[in-house]
C-alpha cells in the first residue's frame, strides 16, 4: 500500500499490518489507521530513575521504553507479537491503567509491531488489544551488550538478572588464609621434626617447602571449589 | 506476515490465450488480440500500445514508454565556462559572477518522453537522444507481432524521464552547474517499435540512434526468441 | 553475475512446484505447462535453519567447556528457540549525472631560495622543488549507471548482543551467511504453512525506512563519480527495484552454571556460536594465592626460630647471622607486599569472572 506522508509528501510504501509509522524523509509520525481501530495502551508506572536503580551505578548503556501487545484472554493476556525474547514467552504482565491511544503518549519507534498472524489465528482484533510498556535496559557487561526487560507497570526484571547469582565469586584473599591454614601446620610439623632430629639446613629447607606445597594445594582442593555441583 | 509473494496464471485478461515473455519480463502482449499488459503488485493492468514500423527480416518489435509529462523548470543555473584563476586584483565581490554562475527560472512545458521498456545502462543517453530525433515511423499494420524484452515498469519509466529532462538540459551547450526541475506525469503508454538487429545493436529506424548490444541486458535472449542469433 | 538463488512456489493450476530465479517475474509450470506470473510488491524469504536443537545445544556445550571443563557438570540448559529474525534486501538500479568542477593542476618547477653562508641574505642557486599549482577549473558533466544493493537489519538484535547490519554499519557479522551487500544463497518462498519449525520475528524498520537508509548507501556509491570535483550537483533515480524480506535462523539458547544466568546465540546455518557470555572458570588467582600462602607457610617456622634463638639456620653451618632486625624488616615488607597482591587479586575477581565470544 502507498501512501504520501502529510508533512513532507514523500511516497512511502506501508505494509498493511503497520497502524502507527515514523517518515523516513521528515521523522514526521503517522497514524495509518481508523480511530476505532487503534489499540489501547497503558502507561507506565515505573520511570527511568527507578530502572536505572536496579542496575548498579554505569551498568546501562541505553534504556529505552516499548510498548508490547497483549490481548486479552480468557486466561489472561495473550502476547500479540513475534519478537526474539525469550524471556517474555511465558510472561504475563499486570494489568494497568488503560488509556485510548494517541500519537503524544508513544512513538511509532516505541510500538512492537502487533503480529496480524497470531490475532486472525485467535479471531482477535486489533481494537482489542493493550500496549504494555516494558523496559528495555541495554547493560555494558566486559565489553559485551545484552538487553534485559523490566516491565513498566511492576518495575521488576523479566526472566534472569545476569548481573546476579547465588554463589559469590571465588575471593583469593579467603583461598589464601584457608591455604595457610592447612599449609602452616604442616610446614611447622615437618620443620619442628627435623630440627629435633638436627638435621641440615638445605634438607631442612627442602623438606619444609615440600610440606608447605602439600598442606597449601591440599587445601585448595579442599576448600577452594567453587559452590556446589548443579545438576 | 506482510506482503506475501504469490503466483497467479500468466493468461491474457481479455481473451483468456496464455502470454509469454522472457524470464524477468513485465510487460506482455497477447499475440491473438493484440491487447498488452504489465504485471504489477496486484497481477495483470492492461495499457495502451501503439506499434510503429515495419516488420521484415531482421527487425525486431521493441518496447517503449511513452511518457507524456508536465514539465516545470523551476531554477537553471549555468557556468559561464571554464574559469581561469586570474591574477589577484581587487574587484567588486558578486558571488555569483565570481563563481561564474547565471540562473535563469520558471518555464513550464508539456513534453513527450520516450524511455526504452528493454534495461539499457545507457537509457538515459537513449532518452535525451530521442527527444531530439524522433523517430518518423508509419503504424505497423499486419497480425500482432511478437514483443518481448519489456522489464522496466511504468512507475521507473516515469522516474527515467524525469533524469531524461535533467539530462536534455546536461546536454545543451552551457555548462550546467544546477537544476531544480519538476515533472509529473499526464499519459503513460506503450509504443512498441521495429528496430533492425544490426551489427553492433538494435538500431531504430529514422532516428540514427543504436541501443548498443553490450549495453541490453537481454540481448541473447530478445534476439534468440525473435529467431535470430549474434554472429 | 554470481549464481542466483532458486526459489520454490505452487502452481495455481497444478500444485506442482515451481522454480524461478531470483528477478524473475514469471515461468511455465513443468508439471502442466502452464504461465505462470509472480504476484506480491515485496517477496518473503527463508534462509531454512540447517541447525537443530541438539545441535544447537552440542555447540553451546563445546563453547561453556573451551572455557572451563568441568563447567557442563554445573549447568542446567533451558530449550533452545529458534527465532527466525527478519533482514530487508535492497536492490535498485541508480541512474542519474553528476555535475561539478575538477580543479586543473599544473606542475611547475620553481627556483628554491637557499640561505648564503654568511646567514644574512639568500641566493637563487640552480636548485629548484616541484610545485603544484591550481591554475583554474573545468566544469565537468558525467552520467552514472551502477546496480547495487544493502542487507538492513529489520529487527532489534543488540539485546541478544549482536549488531544491527544497516548501511552504516561498517563491518560485517562474522560467522552468518548474511552480509553486507549480497544476496544469501539456499533461499527459499516463505510459506507459513511449510516453515513451521521457529518464531518468526516481525519485523521493527518498515521497508520505507529500510528503502530510505540503502538509498543513502547507493547515492554515496553513485556520487563516487563525482570523486575530487568542487562544487559537486548530482541528480540520480531509483528504478529497477527488487527488494525483499529474508528471514534468518537464529537459535537463543539460555543456560545458568551454579545458578548464575548466561545466555549464547547460535547461528542456524553453521552451528556457530555467533554471541555469548559464559562463565570463565576458576582463574589463575587461586593458584598464585595457593602459592603465595605455601611460601609464607614455608617462611614462618624459620623466623619464629630467628626471634627465639636469634639463629637462622636454613643455611647450613651454624652462622649466626645477626641481623634478625633486617630480616624482620625484610619480613614485613613481604607481608605488606603479599597483602597489597591479594587486595588487588580479589578487586579482579570481585569484576566476575565471564569470558564471552
Amino acid at each position: 500500500m502507498k501512501i504520501s506522508c502529510s508533512q513532507c509528501g514523500a511516497e512511502l510504501t506501508v505494509m498493511e499490518t503497520e497502524f502507527y509509522l515514523r517518515c523516513p524523509y521528515c521523522e514526521a509520525s503517522i497514524t495509518v489507521t481508523a480511530v476505532e481501530d487503534l489499540p489501547f495502551i497503558v502507561v507506565p508506572s515505573v520511570g527511568e530513575e527507578a530502572v536505572r536503580r536496579l542496575f548498579p551505578a554505569g551498568a546501562i548503556a541505553e534504556l529505552e521504553l516499548r510498548y508490547f501487545p497483549y490481548a486479552d484472554g480468557p486466561a489472561g493476556p495473550l502476547p500479540v507479537f513475534s519478537q526474539p525474547f525469550p524471556e517474555l514467552e511465558e510472561y504475563r504482565p499486570p494489568a494497568g491503567d488503560r488509556k485510548v491511544f494517541s500519537e503524544d503518549l508513544a512513538g511509532p519507534d516505541q510500538i512492537i509491531p502487533i503480529d496480524e498472524d497470531i490475532l486472525a489465528e485467535r479471531e482477535l482484533r486489533r481494537s482489542g488489544t493493550v500496549l504494555h510498556p516494558v523496559w528495555l535496559a541495554m547493560l555494558k557487561l566486559e565489553g559485551y551488550s545484552q538487553g534485559v526487560l523490566v516491565d513498566g507497570v511492576s518495575g521488576r526484571i523479566v526472566g534472569d538478572n545476569p548481573l546476579e547469582g547465588e554463589t559469590a565469586p571465588e575471593v583469593p584473599s579467603r583461598t589464601f588464609l584457608l591455604c595457610l591454614l592447612l599449609g602452616l601446620p604442616c610446614a611447622a610439623l615437618v620443620y619442628w621434626l627435623l630440627h629435633a632430629a638436627a638435621a641440615g639446613g638445605s634438607a631442612k629447607a627442602l623438606l619444609t617447602i615440600l610440606a608447605a606445597a602439600a598442606g597449601s594445594f591440599a587445601a585448595l582442593r579442599l576448600f577452594g571449589e567453587r559452590g556446589a555441583p548443579s545438576g | 506476515m506482510s506482503e506475501v509473494t504469490g503466483a497467479v496464471l500468466l493468461r491474457c485478461g481479455e481473451c483468456l490465450q496464455e502470454l509469454s515473455g522472457l524470464a524477468d519480463d513485465s510487460i506482455f502482449l497477447c499475440r491473438n488480440c493484440g491487447r498488452a499488459w504489465v504485471s504489477g503488485d496486484r497481477g495483470l493492468t492492461g495499457v495502451g500500445v501503439t506499434l510503429l514500423g515495419e516488420a521484415g527480416d531482421g527487425m525486431v518489435f521493441l518496447p517503449f514508454w511513452r511518457v507524456e509529462a508536465d514539465v516545470t523548470l523551476h531554477e537553471r543555473t549555468t557556468r559561464r565556462r571554464s574559469v581561469r584563476t586570474p591574477a589577484t586584483a581587487p574587484r567588486d565581490y558578486d558571488p555569483l559572477a565570481e563563481r561564474g554562475l547565471q540562473t535563469e527560472s520558471g518555464r513550464r512545458v508539456l513534453r513527450s518522453y520516450l524511455v526504452p521498456a528493454v534495461v539499457n545502462s545507457r537509457a538515459l543517453s537513449i532518452g535525451v537522444r530521442l527527444r531530439s530525433s524522433r523517430p518518423d515511423l508509419v503504424p505497423y499494420e499486419g497480425s500482432t507481432p511478437l514483443m518481448v524484452g519489456g522489464s522496466v515498469d511504468a512507475e521507473d519509466a516515469v522516474e527515467l524521464s524525469r533524469a531524461i529532462a535533467v539530462g536534455e538540459e546536461v546536454a545543451r551547450t552551457d555548462f550546467l552547474a544546477s537544476l531544480d526541475i519538476e515533472l509529473h506525469p499526464m499519459e503513460v503508454d506503450l509504443m512498441g517499435i521495429a528496430c533492425r538487429a544490426g551489427e553492433k545493436g538494435f538500431e531504430i529506424p529514422g532516428a540514427g540512434i543504436v541501443m548498443r548490444y553490450a549495453d541490453t541486458e537481454d540481448r541473447v535472449a530478445i534476439l534468440q526468441r525473435n529467431g535470430l542469433s549474434r554472429d | 553475475m554470481a549464481e542466483s538463488p532458486f526459489v520454490t512456489l505452487k502452481c495455481p493450476a497444478c500444485g506442482g512446484g515451481l522454480s524461478l530465479r531470483e528477478g524473475e517475474t514469471h515461468t511455465s509450470c513443468p508439471s502442466c505447462d502452464s504461465g505462470v506470473l509472480l504476484t506480491g510488491a515485496v517477496g518473503n524469504y527463508v534462509l531454512p535453519s540447517e541447525v537443530g536443537s541438539t545441535q544447537a545445544l552440542r555447540a553451546v556445550r563445546k563453547a561453556m567447556e573451551s572455557g572451563w571443563k568441568d563447567s557442563a557438570g554445573r549447568s542446567r540448559v533451558s530449550r533452545p528457540r529458534l527465532f527466525y529474525v527478519p533482514f530487508w534486501h535492497i536492490s535498485a538500479q541508480v541512474q542519474g549525472y553528476v555535475l561539478g568542477l575538477e580543479p586543473e593542476v599544473r606542475e611547475e618547477e620553481q627556483p628554491r631560495p637557499v640561505e648564503n653562508p654568511d646567514g644574512q641574505s639568500m641566493s637563487v642557486f640552480q636548485s629548484t622543488r616541484t610545485v603544484k599549482r591550481r591554475v583554474g577549473v573545468r566544469a565537468v558533466e558525467r552520467e552514472v549507471q551502477l546496480r547495487g544493493s544493502v542487507n538492513v537489519s529489520a529487527a532489534d538484535l543488540e539485546p541478544l548482543g549482536i549488531p544491527n547490519l544497516s548501511s552504516k554499519a561498517q563491518m560485517s557479522l562474522e560467522g552468518m551467511e548474511i552480509q553486507r551487500n549480497a544476496l544469501p544463497e539456499g533461499l527459499e518462498v516463505f510459506d507459513s504453512r511449510v516453515h513451521t519449525d521457529g518464531v518468526f520475528v516481525d519485523p521493527l524498520v518498515s521497508l520505507s525506512e529500510a528503502r530510505a537508509d540503502a538509498e543513502e548507501y547507493l547515492r554515496r556509491l553513485a556520487g563516487g563519480a563525482g570523486r575530487g570535483l568542487e562544487q559537486q550537483w548530482k541528480y540520480l533515480v531509483f528504478t529497477g527495484r527488487r527488494d525483499c524480506l529474508i528471514y534468518y535462523p537464529l537459535w537463543v539458547v539460555g543456560f545458568a552454571v551454579d545458578g548464575r544466568p548466561y545466555r549464547a546465540v547460535v547461528d542456524g546455518r553453521s552451528a556457530r556460536v555467533l554471541r555469548g557470555r559464559f562463565p570463565a572458570g576458576p582463574s589463575g588467582s587461586r593458584y598464585i594465592a595457593a602459592g603465595a600462602a605455601a611460601l609464607w607457610a614455608f617462611a614462618i617456622p624459620p623466623l619464629v626460630n630467628l626471634l627465639a634463638t636469634g639463629t637462622f639456620d636454613y643455611h647450613s653451618g651454624t652462622t649466626s647471622l645477626n641481623c634478625s632486625g633486617v630480616l624482620l624488616i625484610i619480613a614485613g615488607a613481604l607481608g605488606i607486599g603479599t597483602w597489597q597482591m591479594l587486595r588487588a587479586l580479589d578487586r579482579m575477581e570481585s569484576r566476575g569472572g565471564t569470558r564471552h565470544v
